[in-house]
C-alpha cells in the first residue's frame, strides 16, 4: 500500500466529518419513514372527518398538519439527497 | 514581604541541590517528564475523543453501580481523574447529571488510578519503556502537524504515554544509581509508627507534586530498586490516597458549588478509605499475598503487589461508602448553597462549564429558557394577563375576557433591570465558549444567541404594543376592544401551547415540530382574518383611520411575536437539530 494511501485511509479514520454525515442521512430517513406513515394516518382520518362535515374544524386542523408534515416530508427528502451527493 | 524573600530563597536551593545531586537530578527530571506525559495525555484524550468522552459520562450513568463502573473505566482510559472531574463539575453545573451520579463517577475514578500502578508496574518496570517512548514521541509530534483535532488529539495522547514512559524510566535509573551510593532502604520504618511517618511522606509528596499518579510512580520504582521496604510502600501509597484529597480541595476553592460539593465527598471517600487501609494494613497485605497468586503475580514482584493493594484497598473503601452515597448527597446538598440571585444574573453559565461543549451547550440552552421566562413575565403582564390564569385549564376566551384591569408594569424598567444584563452575560458567554467548540457546536451556539434576541426583539415588541392595548381596553368602543382581545387571544394560545411542549419530556421532536409547525400555519390564516376584519371595520365606520393605522401595526406586533415565540420553541425544546432545520421551512 502505497503511503499516499495509507494516508488517505487514516485521514478516513480520523475525519469525523463522514461518520456525521452518515449518522445524520440514517437520522433523517427514520425521521421521513416516521413523517410518511403520519401523513397516511392523517390522510384516512382526514377522509372519514370529511365525510361528516367537509367545513368542519376538525377537518381545518387535520388539513393544517397534513400541509406541514407534507412540507417537512420535502425538506428532509431534499436535506438527505443534499448530503448523499456530498458523501458521494 | 517575607514569602518574597522565602520564595526565591527556597528556589535557589532547591536548584542548588538539583544540580550539585545527580541521581536527585535524575529522579526529579523523571517526575517532571511523567508530568508533562499527564498533561499531554489529559489534553490528548480532550481533543481526540471528539466529545465521546462527554457522551459515555452523560449516558451511562444513571445508576450508582453504572455510575461507578463508568468513572473507573473514563480514568482508566484516559488516565486522568482531574480530566473526568472538570467534566463532571461541568455536567452538574449545566444539570445534565445529578449529584448521585457524580458522586458515583468520582468513586469509580478513585479506582480508575490506580491502573496508573499497573501500567507502571508491568510495562513501566518489565520492558525497556524508553526505546518505544522515542518512536511515539516522533509521531506523536508528526501528527501534532495535521489539520484534524482527532488526529492533533491522538498525537498528543502518544507524546503523553512517550514522555510518562521516559518519566518512569529516568525515575527507575535514578533510583538504580542512588542505590549505589546511599540505601534508602536502611531507613524503612517498622511497627504503626513507620506506617504513619510513611504515610505522612506519601501524603506530603502528592501534595507537592499535585499528582498521586505521579507519587505512585515514585514509589512503585523506588520499590522495585529496593530502595523502600514494601510495607512502607504501602503505607506511602495510602498516603498519597490521603494527600490527593488536598490536592482535590485546594483545586475546589475556586471551583463553583458543585466543583466544592465532589471536592468534599471525594475527601469523604478517601479519608474513610484512608482509615480502613491504615486499620487493616496487615490483613489487606495477607489478602494481596492470596490473591497475587490468582493473578500469576510472583512472591517477589512486590511493585505489583503494591499496585494491587492500591486498587483492593480503593475498592474496598467504594464498597464501604456506596451504600450511603444517598445519605452522603443529602448531606452535600446542605453545602454551598446559592444565595438569592441578583437580578439580571445568570444561574448557569459558569467558567467550569465553558470548555466542555456539551455542558456549555446546555448551559447556555438553559440561560436562554431563563431569559425567556423572564421576559415572558414581562410580555404576558404588558398583556394585562397573569401566567397562572394563562396556564390554567380555563378556556382561552375566558382568561383573556375576564383579564380587564391595566397592569402598572414598566416593560422598559423591566428591560433594563432583568433582562438586557442577562442578555448581554449570554451573548458575551456564548461568544467565549465557541472557541472550544467544533463546527456543530458553533452553528448551535449562534442559534442560541439569535434566539436571545429574538426573546429581547418580543419585549421590545410587546412594549409598543402595550401603549395602544392600554388606551384602547379603557376607550367606549367596542369593536377595539374586541379586536385587541383577539390579538390577546393569539398569544395566549401560544404560551400556553409553548408551556405543553416544553413540560411533555417524553413528547418526540417530530411531534413538538409539527405542532409549531401547525401553528405557524394557523397564525398565518388568522392575521389575514384580522386584517379582513380590520377592512370591514373601517368601511363599516366602526373604527376611525387613527384607530385603524394603530391596530394595523399592532397586528404587526402580535404576529412578530407569535412568530418569534415559535421559532424560540423550536430552538430551545426541539432535541434533535435535523428537526429543528425541516422546522425552518415555515419562516415567513
Amino acid at each position: 500500500m502505497s503511503i499516499k494511501k495509507l494516508l488517505s485511509r487514516l485521514d478516513d479514520f480520523f475525519d469525523q466529518s463522514k461518520k456525521k454525515q452518515r449518522k445524520k442521512s440514517d437520522k433523517l430517513e427514520k425521521i421521513i419513514l416516521q413523517l410518511e406513515e403520519k401523513k397516511a394516518e392523517l390522510k384516512k382520518e382526514m377522509k372519514s372527518e370529511a365525510k361528516l362535515n367537509k367545513k368542519s374544524k376538525a377537518v381545518y386542523d387535520l388539513c393544517k398538519e397534513y400541509k406541514v408534515i407534507t412540507k417537512m416530508i420535502k425538506k428532509a427528502k431534499k436535506h438527505e439527497n443534499l448530503l448523499v451527493k456530498e458523501d458521494s | 514581604m517575607l514569602k518574597q524573600i522565602i520564595s526565591p530563597l527556597l528556589f535557589l536551593a532547591f536548584a542548588w541541590f538539583i544540580v550539585s545531586n545527580e541521581n536527585a537530578k535524575t529522579i526529579i527530571a523523571g517526575i517532571a517528564i511523567f508530568l508533562i506525559g499527564m498533561h499531554y495525555m489529559e489534553s490528548g484524550f480532550k481533543l481526540f475523543s471528539g466529545g465521546a468522552l462527554e457522551n459515555v459520562l452523560q449516558k451511562f450513568t444513571s445508576t450508582t453501580p453504572k455510575a461507578i463502573g463508568t468513572g473507573f473505566l473514563a480514568t482508566a482510559v484516559v488516565q486522568s481523574s482531574s480530566l473526568v472531574s472538570v467534566i463532571i463539575i461541568s455536567f452538574l453545573s449545566a444539570e445534565l447529571m445529578g449529584l448521585t451520579s457524580a458522586v458515583g463517577v468520582v468513586f469509580g475514578s478513585n479506582i480508575g488510578t490506580t491502573t496508573t500502578a499497573w501500567l507502571v508496574s508491568s510495562l513501566g518496570l518489565k520492558i525497556k519503556i524508553a526505546q518505544y517512548a522515542l518512536p511515539m514521541l516522533i509521531f506523536g509530534v508528526i501528527m501534532q502537524f495535521s489539520k484534524h483535532n482527532s488526529y492533533k488529539g491522538f498525537g498528543s495522547v502518544l507524546i503523553g504515554l512517550g514522555f510518562i514512559f521516559l518519566g518512569i524510566s529516568y525515575m527507575k535509573e535514578g533510583f538504580e544509581t542512588l542505590k549505589e551510593g546511599l540505601n534508602l532502604a536502611e531507613y524503612a520504618m517498622e511497627g504503626y509508627l513507620g506506617i504513619f511517618v510513611y504515610i505522612v511522606f506519601g501524603a506530603v509528596a502528592t501534595v507537592v507534586i499535585q499528582s498521586s499518579s505521579a507519587t505512585m510512580a515514585i514509589i512503585i520504582t523506588a520499590l522495585a530498586t529496593g530502595q523502600i521496604d514494601y510495607i512502607n510502600a504501602l503505607s506511602l501509597a495510602i498516603g498519597a490516597n490521603i494527600g490527593t484529597t488536598v490536592t482535590a480541595v485546594l483545586g475546589a476553592l475556586a471551583s463553583n458549588r458543585n466543583g466544592k460539593r465532589l471536592a468534599v465527598a471525594h475527601f469523604i471517600f478517601n479519608i474513610i478509605t484512608g482509615v480502613i487501609a491504615i486499620v487493616f494494613i496487615y490483613q489487606l497485605k495477607d489478602l494481596v499475598d492470596i490473591i497475587a497468586p490468582l493473578l500469576s503475580i510472583a512472591e517477589t514482584d512486590f511493585a505489583m503487589k503494591l499496585a494491587l493493594f492500591h486498587t483492593i484497598f480503593n475498592v474496598i473503601g467504594v464498597l464501604a461508602v456506596s451504600p450511603f452515597i444517598k445519605y452522603m448527597v443529602r448531606f452535600l446538598e446542605t453545602l454551598f448553597c446559592v444565595k438569592e440571585l441578583g437580578r439580571g444574573k445568570p444561574k448557569y453559565l459558569t467558567d467550569e462549564v465553558m470548555e466542555i461543549p456539551a455542558s456549555a451547550l446546555e448551559a447556555i440552552r438553559k440561560e436562554t429558557i431563563h431569559l425567556y421566562d423572564k421576559s415572558l413575565e414581562a410580555i404576558v403582564h404588558a398583556m394585562n394577563l397573569h401566567r397562572k390564569e394563562i396556564f390554567s385549564d380555563k378556556e382561552v376566551h375566558d382568561v383573556v375576557e375576564q383579564s380587564n384591569s391595566l397592569f402598572k408594569i414598566d416593560v422598559d424598567e423591566v428591560y433594563q433591570k432583568d433582562i438586557k444584563n442577562l442578555y448581554s452575560e449570554i451573548l458575551h458567554y456564548s461568544s467565549r465558549s465557541q472557541s472550544y467548540m467544533d463546527e456543530d457546536g458553533n452553528n448551535r451556539v449562534y442559534e442560541l444567541k439569535l434566539t436571545a434576541r429574538n426573546i429581547i426583539e418580543m419585549v421590545k415588541d410587546v412594549r409598543e404594543l402595550q401603549r395602544n392595548l392600554n388606551h384602547f381596553t379603557k376607550s367606549n368602543n367596542w369593536f377595539m376592544i374586541h379586536e385587541y382581545n383577539k390579538l390577546r387571544k393569539e398569544l395566549v394560545t401560544i404560551f400556553r401551547e409553548i408551556q405543553v411542549m416544553r413540560n411533555k419530556d417524553f413528547v418526540d421532536s417530530t411531534e413538538i415540530m409539527t405542532k409549531i409547525g401547525v401553528l405557524k400555519e394557523k397564525g398565518s390564516d388568522n392575521e389575514v382574518g384580522i386584517s379582513k376584519n380590520i377592512d370591514m371595520l373601517i368601511r363599516d365606520n366602526k373604527i376611525d383611520s387613527k384607530m385603524a393605522s394603530s391596530l394595523i401595526n399592532d397586528v404587526g406586533f402580535t404576529y412578530s411575536i407569535s412568530k418569534k415565540l415559535l421559532k424560540t420553541a423550536s430552538v430551545l425544546w426541539v432535541k434533535d437539530q435535523e428537526i429543528i432545520e425541516l422546522g425552518d421551512e415555515y419562516e415567513y
